[in-house]
This record gives C-alpha cells, structure tokens and sequence, in this order.
C-alpha cells in the first residue's frame, strides 16, 4: 500500500503548505486533512480496514477506497453548497448596504455643495 | 411581543423631508431605459409628495440617468442580483428613512399609475399589511397564453388551499406595503430573483394580513417576462417546496413566531 502512503503524503503537503500561505483557510482544510488521517489508519490498520470493508458492502479494499471516495466528493460537495449559500446571502446583503450608503453620500454631498 | 413592532437598534429612524408623504414608490428596474423616464414623470406628476425610488439592478443602458434625469431618487446595485434583491433594497432604504407605506410596481409599464389609488385607499383602510394588485378581480381583460393561463390557476389555487381563502394573483408584483410587511420581506429567507406564491404563504403563516384588490394590468414588454424559460418549473418546485416545509414544521424554522 506504499502507493496509498506517497499520495497521502502529497496531499498533506500540498494542504499544509496552501494553508501556510494563507490560500486555503484553516476552517476549510479540515475536510481535507480528515480524509487523509483516514486513509493513512484504513491503510494501515488491517482490522479497521477489514471491518470497513464488511460493514460496506464492499467486496474488495478497491471497493471501499471508491466508496470512500464518492461520499468524500459529496460530503465535500455539500459543504461547497451550504458556504456558497451563506456567501451569497452575504454579499447580497453587502451589495444593498453599498447602494444605500451610496446614495446617503450623494445627498451629503450634494448637501455639501449647496452650502 | 411582536418582533415585527419593534425597530431594530441598528436602524436609525432619518425622518424624510416632507413628514406628510408618507409615501415611496418603489420600482426595481433592469434595462428599462426608454420606459423608466415617462414612468417616472408621471409619478412625479400624480405624486408630487411621494419619494420615487428606482433600485438599478444593474442595467446596462441608460436607465439609471433617465430615471434621475425624471425626477426619481435612484438606488444603484453594483451589480445585477434580481427583482427579489432589488426590491428587498428598496424596503430597506423605506426602513431607514422612516416611510410608512411602500408602493411597489415593474417598471415596464405592466402597472398603470391609474390603479394605484385604489391600492392605497385598501390599505389605508386599515387591517391589512399588503394589499396585492390582482389582475383576476374583474377589472380590466389580460391576455395570457393558455398554458400560462392554467399554470396561474393552478398556483392560485394551491395558494388558496393553503392560506385558507381565495387568492387569485398571488404573484402580482403590483402590491402596497406597510412597515410590518418590510420588516418581513426585510430578511434573509427573501428570495434574489422573483418572490412567488411562497412568500405570500410564508408571510400569512407570519401572521402577516393580505388582501387583493382588482386593477387592470397591461401586457409586459415581449421577451422581458418574468416566467420564461425553465423559470415556470423551477416555480412549481419552489411552491412545492414551501408546502412541504410548512407541513413538516408548521412553520419555517428561520422564521421566529408572529
């Protein structure tokens, strides 16, 4: 399973060093970093494995790793929606404040001019 | 208490200039530019003490500077979000400066300032919260495609259903407001594109009091309609929806009780 470990390992990396730089923010790497933890234990610890692989109805280690994989993409899915929803709401919410402020600077300003 | 009643400490009240024009009207506009200025005269014309607020939801004509040019005080999106979004500036702005009552109608020459009168003397009536222009009450004869037709009566009379009592236009966008109903509508669960027979069901839920008064409509300006493309399915979904969730819960979780 050396295959498992190296992609692990890159991946952490990759995580890691976009957090470190400030392009992945620290409360969205945790999905990412969970999901490697996982695979080091599943590969690492044959009873777990072994057990995930029972549990699901999965006939192979094969199996479970895209099984894994799948409910990964969509929890990771779910959670892009519920962020986008919430962004939305927000910048809506800005983009009306900006229109009401700007008219408020007019009317001083214009206000301003008459003086 | 009624959480309605209550302003929020982060609104400060700015009284209007002219205390006794108790009244802003209020029309979202989207490429409008040709229709928005003669709109705007008119109004000015009929409603001297009124405000007449255009929210530009992000045109890319002229619309905005027709709009000043006539005489309205004008709202500027930085960018297109929807009627929805527009029109929920617009209450906002009415919360802020401290108008009671706000008249909301398209800007594509679809309502005749003619009806607005009998709009307001409904609320003015007292008892109700929002009055809706109903284009189904007898007055005046509009023309719509059969399937369109259908689909109308389909949503009123689920709407119907639902709140308890006849609704016949549940989605005019030609409606009078009170400070309870922009308080409402002032919130997070309003929607970025058209308000339908949802948020009328989910306002009565609130306790908030509607009624329908008859106006004559004209026909839209052709490919500007509000139901086209896929919009009519995704309706059906909406409405659906919302039957759905006030079910389940009775009333929408995100919305505190009246």
């Amino acid at each position: 399973m050396i295959w498992i470990d190296i992609a692990v390992v890159v991946l952490l990396a990759t995580v890691l060093e976009l957090v470190r730089r400030r392009r992945l923010r620290e409360e969205f790497s945790w999905l990412w970093i969970g999901a490697c933890a996982l695979c080091l234990v599943a590969a690492h610890v044959p009873p777990l494995r072994d057990w995930l692989t029972a549990s699901v109805p999965a006939s192979s280690e094969v199996q479970l790793l895209l099984i894994g994989a799948c409910l990964f993409l969509v929890a990771l899915c779910l959670d892009f929606s519920i962020q986008v929803s919430s962004q939305s709401t927000h910048i809506k919410n800005l983009a009306q404040e900006v229109a009401l402020l700007r008219k408020a600077l007019d009317e001083l300003q214009a206000k301003d001019d008459d003086h | 208490m009624d959480p309605l009643a209550a302003e929020s400490p982060l609104s400060p009240v700015i009284p209007i200039a002219d205390p006794a024009a108790d009244l802003l009207i209020l029309i979202p506009a989207m490429d409008e530019e040709g229709r928005i200025g003669p709109l705007v005269s008119e109004l000015r014309r009929r409603y001297a003490a009124a405000a007449v607020v255009v929210v530009n939801d992000g045109s890319e004509d002229g619309t905005a500077g027709e709009a000043r040019e006539a005489g309205a005080e004008v709202l500027e999106h930085p960018f297109h979000m929807g009627y929805g979004a527009a029109l929920q500036t617009g209450y906002k702005y009415a919360l802020e400066r401290g108008v009671g009552r706000v008249l909301q109608m398209d800007g594509d020459g679809q309502h005749p300032p003619e009806e607005i009168d009998a709009l307001l003397a409904r609320m003015d009536r007292g008892d109700v919260d929002l009055v809706l222009g109903s284009r189904f009450l007898g007055r005046g004869d509009y023309r719509m495609q059969p399937l369109r037709r259908i689909g109308s009566w389909l949503f009123s009379r689920i709407t119907s259903g639902i709140v308890g009592r006849r609704v016949t236009d549940p989605t005019s966008g030609f409606q009078v407001l009170n400070r309870r109903t922009m308080r409402f509508y002032r919130r997070d669960f309003y929607p970025y594109d058209y308000p339908d027979a949802d948020i009328l069901i989910r306002a009565d839920y609130h306790g908030l009091r509607f009624d329908e008064v008859g106006v004559a409509m004209l026909p839209g300006v052709p490919g500007k309609s509000m139901h086209r493309g896929l919009r009519p399915l995704y309706y059906v979904y909406k409405l659906l929806l919302s039957i759905l969730l006030t079910f389940i819960t009775g009333r929408s979780s995100a919305d505190p009780p009246p």
